[in-house]
């Protein structure tokens, strides 16, 4: 089990959920590691790399402390092409949201709150890809 | 000498020229010829060669008037002449005065006296010169020559040789004096007619008749009643007495009805002793002077073009003037007669008469209403009445009297329907004002919801995953690990999950992977657990156990069972963790809903409760969070103990406006927001201050006012700071913006009493 998924956002309370949700149903396929920043996330990635892990996924939010998702999510998928990239919202919906963040380096957006099945459905497509 | 010349020289001071000179003692008389037929004894004394029968251009020449020359001037003129002696230059003023026929004239004459020429010039004294009132003068001439009088009589009678002169002379002084407008008579001691005059007595005949007789004669001679006569003896007698002089008026009435009102005067010429040796009485007929007198007055007074009636009237309502306006308006249809003026007026002159100032008032008269004067005239016992119809003037005062009160009452009118409109008015803006206060608080509240939903959405996330989890958790315990534990394994793990979950739950994720690190080593280094107990590391963390935890641990990995008591056990935790996450996002949720209620909740309760104006603060920084949490510093330095007295809900309105207002004034730059609540002298000191953009000095004094704002349109409605504003001063607190670099308000409110 060399790969993992890597969630970000500042609320340690969203990374629980996510957690709890993810590692259910990905925990003997893929490790769940967490950050509660885009520079903790850089540092994980690079921790996880040197043991020998590689990130396949990144679940983002998007208004963050230190460096919003968005930009994030920019300057990760410029440093690591391979990794798939997802964004939580609460913020933007709807078309002008998606617009919005699509052209800002990442294909799928998830609005806040979620449901289990709709994360897990969104996670295992961008995993299938 | 011929018959009709007289000789100045021989006659002296005795001639009838003499007797006429007094009348004007600088005076030449000159016949039809210009030759010098008298002069009078002040002209002989100052002219030599003035004599009888000299020509008057041997002596004079006419300096005045100039015309052709010569006295064709002297003809000429008609009243002032202007002469000058040949021999000395010296000249004269004179009045000339024509005689009624015969071309005959006189010479009154007065020398041009100057600093060259004075009286002694002319040989005079004062005593020689005229005075102004003439028959004054010529009484008082013949009181100065009564010696000369007496004398004249004593030569009539001794030298009757002179008699013929003295006629030509009289009868010359005769036709002088008969061409005066005056009566004149001559008396002796005994009241007989000595001479009379043409304007006496105009009839030749009864002008003879009474020389040398008495008023009595004449009366009885000409039949006419004696009550004159008897009054001018007793005058006469009075004079004779007294030796002073005498004046009285005679009022007649002629045949044919014509009233006359005479002056008389009766003057004695008294000899040496003071005895009077003659009278002479004068005549002057005052009636058309008074009337002339009057007519002019009036006239002046009262001009006939003048509109408004003038009435003068005796204090018995007489009338002696009245003008046209007066006769058309006043006296015609009046009550009284055309003498008498209306009653109405009577009082009025009487109240007049008793009054220093001109008496005013308004009185009717034939339906017509006049303002009316009444003045007393000064020194007359008559009263000027001045009148004014202004039945017009007031009938329309009248009516603009009833407009105006129309006007007024239609004015109140709409003053009472103004009030009941301003009213309702005022009620519209109350209640407009209130709408406007609450669509502020709604659009706050607009602004605020996305952030609110994203605090509200992160707890409920959490409730949600934590709730399935249980519900996932709760049906493997059930069908499986229970099935397999005994009763001993399962109270272990229990307790054990009791212990574990005592710590804290939450730690950051860095902290989190080096406690995994730490863990794994001690489990790889322990060798009671060994690498088989590297797999649980992570799991292990995630529960909250750590290496603190590494006795309990090695316990636990040394029952023979241990995989079924550590399974057990990370699933207990994961429940009690899950029930504490949904406990604390549960908390927060309600902190939100609770920040949130506090802040659209109405409450007509204007009294309010205590509460504590921290926990106020933080719960609207709630609200905020979102906005504020990724680019904005909040720094707080709040007292515990600061309770107020107030409706929550309306206060909190003050700390989201200004942290708002805040929030707007950083824009999208970073930010810090400091607030402050300390206590002094019983009362809560609060700052709010920022460091963005600050408020421009035009704007500071507007700031509080309602409906102002700068913000763009649809972005404030300027009822914000104003809404403060009224919530404090409802509170009995002040706010007011420091002057400092960054925008600072200070609030000051008291606080509650313990």
């Amino acid at each position: 089990m060399n790969t993992a998924i890597l969630c970000v956002d500042d609320d340690k309370q969203v990374l629980n959920s996510l957690r709890i949700q993810l590692s259910r149903h990905f925990s003997k396929k893929h490790h769940t590691e967490f950050a509660q920043d885009a520079f903790e996330a850089f540092e994980v990635i690079d921790d996880l790399t040197k043991i020998g892990v590689v990130t396949v996924l990144v679940i983002s939010d998007w208004i963050m402390p230190g460096m919003n998702g968005d930009e994030f999510l920019r300057k990760l998928s410029a440093k690591h092409p391979a990794i798939r990239t997802m964004m939580l919202t609460g913020q933007i919906s709807g078309e002008e949201g998606e617009r919005f963040l699509k052209s800002n380096g990442t294909s799928v957006i998830m609005d806040k709150p979620w449901t289990e099945t709709e994360l897990i459905t969104t996670v295992q497509k961008l995993l299938d890809e | 000498m011929a018959k009709d010349q007289i000789d100045f020289s021989s006659s002296g001071k005795y001639d009838a020229g003499q007797f006429l000179g007094a009348l004007a003692p600088l005076s030449i008389f000159v016949d039809s010829k210009f030759d010098i037929t008298s002069a009078s004894s002040g002209m002989i004394k100052a002219v030599d060669n003035l004599k009888s029968g000299v020509d008057f251009s041997e002596i004079f020449q006419v300096i005045r008037p100039k015309g052709k020359g010569g006295l064709q001037n002297l003809e000429d003129s008609k009243y002032f002449v202007q002469i000058e002696e040949l021999a000395t230059g010296r000249q004269f003023k004179c009045t000339k005065l024509n005689a009624t026929s015969g071309g005959c004239f006189m010479l009154i004459c007065n020398p041009i006296i100057n600093a060259e020429n004075g009286p002694s010039a002319y040989g005079l004294g004062v005593g020689d010169f005229p005075v102004h009132d003439v028959m004054a003068e010529y009484v008082f001439l013949l009181k100065a020559n009564k010696m000369g009088m007496t004398e004249a009589n004593e030569m009539l009678e001794k030298q009757t040789s002179l008699l013929e002169k003295m006629a030509a002379s009289k009868k010359f002084y005769e036709k002088i004096l008969n061409n005066i407008p005056i009566d004149i008579a001559v008396f002796d001691k005994a009241h007989k007619y000595m001479f009379v005059n043409e304007a006496a007595i105009q009839n030749k005949e009864r002008r003879d008749f009474i020389i040398g007789k008495d008023d009595f004669d004449y009366a009885k001679h000409f039949n006419i009643p004696i009550e004159e006569a008897k009054r001018r003896r007793e005058m006469f007698d009075f004079v004779k007495d007294t030796g002073l002089e005498k004046e009285w008026v005679q009022e007649t009435t002629s045949k044919k009805g014509e009233k006359k009102s005479i002056l008389r005067r009766m003057s004695p010429i008294l000899n040496e002793r003071d005895e009077m040796e003659m009278a002479i009485g004068y005549g002057l007929d005052l009636t058309k002077q008074i009337e002339q007198d009057k007519q002019i007055e009036s006239i002046s007074r009262f001009p006939k073009e003048n509109p408004h009636p003038v009435i003068r009237s005796s204090i018995n309502g007489e009338i002696s003037f009245a003008n046209e306006a007066a006769k058309e308006t006043i006296l015609e249809n009046a009550l009284g007669s055309d003498e008498k003026i209306p009653p109405q007026y009577i009082e009025l002159i009487e109240e007049a008469n008793e009054s220093d100032s001109p008496l005013e008032k308004v009185i009717v008269i034939n339906e017509k209403v006049f303002s009316t004067v009444i003045v007393k005239v000064p020194n007359r016992d008559y009263f000027n009445i001045y009148s004014v119809d202004i039945t017009k003037s007031k009938n329309i005062i009248e009516k603009r009297e009833t407009e105006l009160e129309q006007a007024r009452q239609t004015l109140t009118q709409l003053n009472e329907q103004l009030e009941s409109r301003y009213e309702e008015v005022s009620e519209n803006l109350t209640l407009a004002q209130k709408k406007l206060i609450e669509g502020e608080k709604l659009a706050i509240l607009g602004r605020l919801s996305a952030g609110v939903a994203h605090e509200m959405n992160t707890p409920l996330g959490a409730i949600y995953a934590s709730s399935e989890n249980l519900t996932g958790l709760l049906s493997s315990l059930f069908k499986t690990k229970l099935k397999e534990a005994d009763h001993e394994t399962i109270l272990r793990a229990f307790n054990l999950s009791e212990k574990f979950s005592k710590k804290g739950t939450l730690v950051s994720s860095r902290e989190e992977r080096q406690q995994v690190r730490e863990l794994s080593t001690f489990i790889e280094n322990s060798e009671i657990i060994g690498n088989h107990g590297l797999k649980y590391a992570r799991e292990l963390v995630e529960c909250g156990i750590t290496t603190d935890d590494a006795d309990s641990l090695e316990i636990i990995f040394n029952l023979p069972d241990y995989e079924n008591q550590i399974y057990l056990l990370l699933t207990i935790l994961k429940v009690r963790r899950s029930l504490s996450t949904i406990i604390f996002a549960s908390q927060k949720a309600a902190s939100v809903v609770k920040a949130l209620k506090s802040y659209v909740h109405e409450s007509d309760d204007k009294t309010g409760a205590v509460f504590n104006i921290k926990e106020s603060i933080l719960r609207t920084l709630i609200l905020f969070n979102n906005q504020t949490k990724h680019k904005i510093d909040i720094h707080l330095d709040l007292d515990d103990d600061s309770n107020i007295l107030g409706n929550e809900s309306e206060v909190s309105k003050i700390w989201s406006n200004l942290i708002a207002n805040s929030i707007y004034a950083i824009g999208n730059e970073k930010g810090n927001i400091w607030i402050e609540v300390k206590e002094i002298k019983n009362k809560l000191s609060i700052t709010f201050s920022n460091d963005g953009a600050t408020i421009p000095e035009a704007v500071r004094l507007n700031i509080f006012e309602p409906f102002y704002t700068t913000k763009p349109i649809g972005e404030g409605s300027g009822m914000g700071l104003s809404m403060v504003r009224n919530v404090i001063s409802n509170l009995g607190g002040t706010i007011e913006l420091l002057s400092q670099e960054k925008t600072t308000f200070l609030i000051q409110i008291p606080k509650a009493i313990k």
